[in-house]
């Protein structure tokens, strides 16, 4: 306990003795203050006295709480603690394990009795102590903005703290081992820098494909519906065609009106355009304002007209021809579902084999996602996804965003910190059997 | 290398056989042996000099007593325990050579630091720092950071360093390396302090002066293997004897040898200068009273030995060429 106690205070003494820890400290504790001057009232966000208009970020829209946690998982751990913060910790901690091992300096280590596993392991957590300072510096920061002007004294904003610290030593594990391979500096930094981008760019185009994959997913399932659908009305005008055709030959006065179950199934005006991802009755109101019509939702709007048309019209002429029109729409909509379905399988499989890849890497976005997921509540990510949903004219935005979430906590921390203990394992086999 | 035949293996500070150590390339093409086969043992107390070209593998057989480089064969002990044991590790001090201690401390912090390291307790740590820090002459500096030390400072540094856990066996590679002389004679002063404390120095050094100065044993490692051991005494008493200086003549000189020399006591003529082949003050009176009765003038009788100088000379040149051996390892196979 003494020398790792010893090692912990040397790691101490030597981040004190360098500027950038003490600049990037006070940039912490900057991100917090400006985070917490911005205030949203019932008209958009008020800063200095003056108020923006923006009724998206309104507190009829989001809570105080819900803002400031927005705003301090969005801009304060999405952007300054796990990448700004973290950028600079991992410059300022890159030559920790080159100088270690340095010539002249491994010597007065390695003669102690400490073990050389011990040294490594306590020497790398040593190094998290960087981020885990800035963290801790931004996590009771955010955690006082969230009490003293969201109202809320939960301490899950503490949680910046081991998150931040956690995506660094993703990083770190990387930046040691090549630091240990090549007992350079700027190497180890380099090559850090270099994956860690290459990781970054592997898990977005996950998270873009698996996005495209719940849309395109999506879209099936519509055309599946809306095929449905148009089939009922075919079906309805079929038979009113055979009824009338009937009721012609009889010489009978044609029905003034559809049968009442065609009706019913027919949909209003209101509901035909916006509805795209089921029956007018299943569409959840909260969703917000219809989507744009486009695609298959342009083919059932056309196959409504049609058959309000035919109600209105009322002859045989103006049915044969509405069916017409229907089958069409039909014929096209089975045209489109194969192509598809098709684009669906294929962007399933290529996210599939992404997933795989990405499954062996850090998941540096997830894991920083776990505090927006441990500070936000339910509510404020409800309205969140309702304001992007307005903002973007995206309906899968929610399905898309849940489909990241519903990845378990144990998933996303679990290969992380698999691959980091293999990086470290490989570390610390080359810092154990090599001759210094 | 001789030693006491009454001595046990707890009477040695260290007791090594078969220490090697290969090098493979990069492949395990080219093999270089550093050490093929040491065999040592140091008694405790004392000063033991370890000396040898470039290459020798002096520094080699250090780091592995000291864990720093995993050997290839070893057996033996150190203090009494298997080399590379953590509670021998605890006895030992060691100051490597070229060493560099993080600049961002003061040297106060350097000796608590690695003396935490070396599992010291902190209430020992605090009551040694100010006594070593004065041993060594930068007390000072106790709170001056290292980064502007000099080179004499940082070698000061480094043996109150190596003293910090109180150890039993201390391990200075080039403790004098760049320090001035009156540095130099202060370490010495350190280092025979240690000794009479009771404690073992192995020292590693170019400087042979320094060593002839201060070791009680020395060994000569030529080749990763130990060309010669024993104390200074031992090693040149072959190479003892008296020179007589004179004022001639040459011939006089000559006659006077052949009559008074024999094989049991050869006289050498070089000029003026008789070479007697015996540091037997006995020997050399006929000799003195054969030159005195032919009138020839003597200026100086004075006992004669080899220096460590000669002696390393001699280690590190080829007995069949003559011709100095090239620094580095041994390539190849033993």
């Amino acid at each position: 306990m003494r020398q790792t106690l010893a090692i912990f205070l040397d790691a101490y003494r030597e981040l004190n003795s360098k500027k950038l820890f003490w600049i990037v400290m006070a940039i912490s504790l900057a991100v917090v203050v400006a985070l917490a001057i911005p205030t949203n009232n019932e008209r958009g966000i008020q800063m200095f006295g003056v108020t923006v208009e923006l009724p998206l970020v309104s507190s009829k829209e989001i809570s105080p709480k819900g803002f400031y946690a927005f705003i301090l998982s969005w801009v304060g751990v999405n952007w300054w603690l796990t990448w700004g913060a973290i950028l600079l910790a991992l410059v300022s901690t890159a030559g920790m394990i080159p100088d270690m091992v340095s010539s002249g300096s491994i010597e007065l280590s390695l003669s102690r009795p400490i073990g050389r596993l011990r040294l490594f392991l306590t020497k790398y957590a040593a190094g998290l102590l960087f981020v885990a300072a800035q963290s801790a510096v931004f996590g009771i920061g955010a955690w006082l903005v969230m009490g003293i002007r969201g109202g809320s004294w939960s301490p899950t904003p503490l949680m910046a703290i081991p998150i931040a610290t956690l995506v660094f030593s993703y990083v770190f594990c990387i930046c040691v081992l090549i630091g240990m391979a090549t007992r350079s500096t700027l190497l180890a930094l380099l090559g850090t820098v270099i994956i860690w981008l290459g990781i970054w760019a592997f898990t977005t185009t996950e998270g873009i494909l698996q996005s495209e994959r719940v849309r395109s997913e999506s879209e099936v399932v519509r055309i599946d519906s809306q095929l449905g659908q148009l089939r009922d009305t075919l079906k309805a005008v079929d038979d009113k065609i055979a009824e009338t055709t009937a009721a012609s030959e009889a010489r009978q006065p044609a029905v003034e009106t559809l049968p009442g179950d065609i009706a019913q199934s027919a949909p209003t005006p209101d509901a035909a355009t916006p509805d795209s991802s089921g029956p007018a009755d299943a569409r959840d109101p909260s969703r917000g304002p219809p989507r744009r019509p486009g695609g298959t939702n342009r083919l059932l709007s056309a196959g409504r007209a049609v058959l309000f048309a035919a109600q209105a019209s009322q002859s045989l002429d103006g049915l044969r021809r509405s069916r017409e029109s229907l089958s069409g729409q039909i014929t096209s909509l089975e045209t489109r579902r194969p192509e598809r379905a098709k684009s669906a399988e294929s962007v399933r499989r290529w996210h599939r084999i992404l997933k795989a890849v990405v499954t062996l890497m850090p998941k540096t976005g997830e894991t920083k996602n776990l505090f927006q997921r441990t500070v936000v509540d339910k509510e404020d990510q409800e309205g969140l996804f309702r304001l992007l949903a307005n903002f973007t004219g995206d309906q899968d935005v929610k399905e898309t965003s849940d489909a990241i979430n519903r990845r378990s906590l144990g998933w996303v921390l679990g290969t992380s910190l698999l691959f980091e203990a293999l990086v470290l394992a490989l570390a610390a086999w080359i810092f154990c059997r090599r001759d210094f | 290398m001789s030693h006491p035949a009454t001595a046990s293996a707890g009477d040695y500070a260290l007791d090594l056989t078969g220490v090697s150590k290969v090098y493979s390339g990069a492949w395990g093409s080219k093999k270089v042996h550093a050490l093929r086969g040491i065999d040592m043992r140091i008694q405790r107390g004392g000063i033991f000099g370890l000396l040898g070209p470039n290459g020798a593998g002096k520094s080699t057989l250090v780091k592995i007593m000291m864990t720093v480089i995993r050997p290839t064969t070893c057996a033996g002990t150190m203090l009494g325990r298997r080399v590379g044991d953590k509670g021998a590790l605890r006895r030992v001090g060691y100051l490597p050579e070229h060493h560099k201690f993080p600049e961002y401390l003061t040297a106060a912090q350097v000796l608590d630091y690695f003396g935490a390291l070396a599992d010291v307790p902190r209430a020992e740590r605090k009551k040694r720092t100010p006594e070593l820090l004065a041993l060594v002459g930068i007390d000072k500096w106790a709170d001056h950071k290292v980064k502007g030390f000099s080179k004499g400072m940082r070698q000061r540094l480094g043996i109150a360093n190596a003293l910090m856990n109180d150890p039993d066996l201390v391990v200075l590679d080039e403790p004098t390396d760049g320090v001035d002389p009156v540095g130099r004679r202060d370490i010495r002063n350190v280092l025979m302090a240690i000794r009479d404390q009771g404690r073992t120095v192995l020292l590693n050094s170019h400087l042979l002066s320094e060593l002839e100065m201060v070791c009680d044993r020395v060994a000569i490692l030529v080749q990763g293997k130990v060309a010669s051991v024993g104390t200074i005494d031992e090693l040149t008493r072959d190479s003892r004897r008296y020179e007589i200086d004179t004022a001639g003549p040459a011939d006089a000189l000559a006659g006077v040898a052949n009559g008074v020399g024999s094989s049991a006591l050869k006289v050498e003529v070089d000029g003026t200068l008789l070479r007697v082949g015996s540091d037997d003050a006995e020997a050399v009176q006929p000799l003195i009273d054969a030159l005195r009765r032919a009138n020839v003038t003597i200026r100086s009788v004075r006992p004669v030995r080899e220096s460590l100088e000669d002696l390393f000379m001699k280690a590190v040149t080829d007995p069949t060429t003559g011709q100095v051996l090239k620094p580095g390892a041994a390539d190849g196979k033993r």
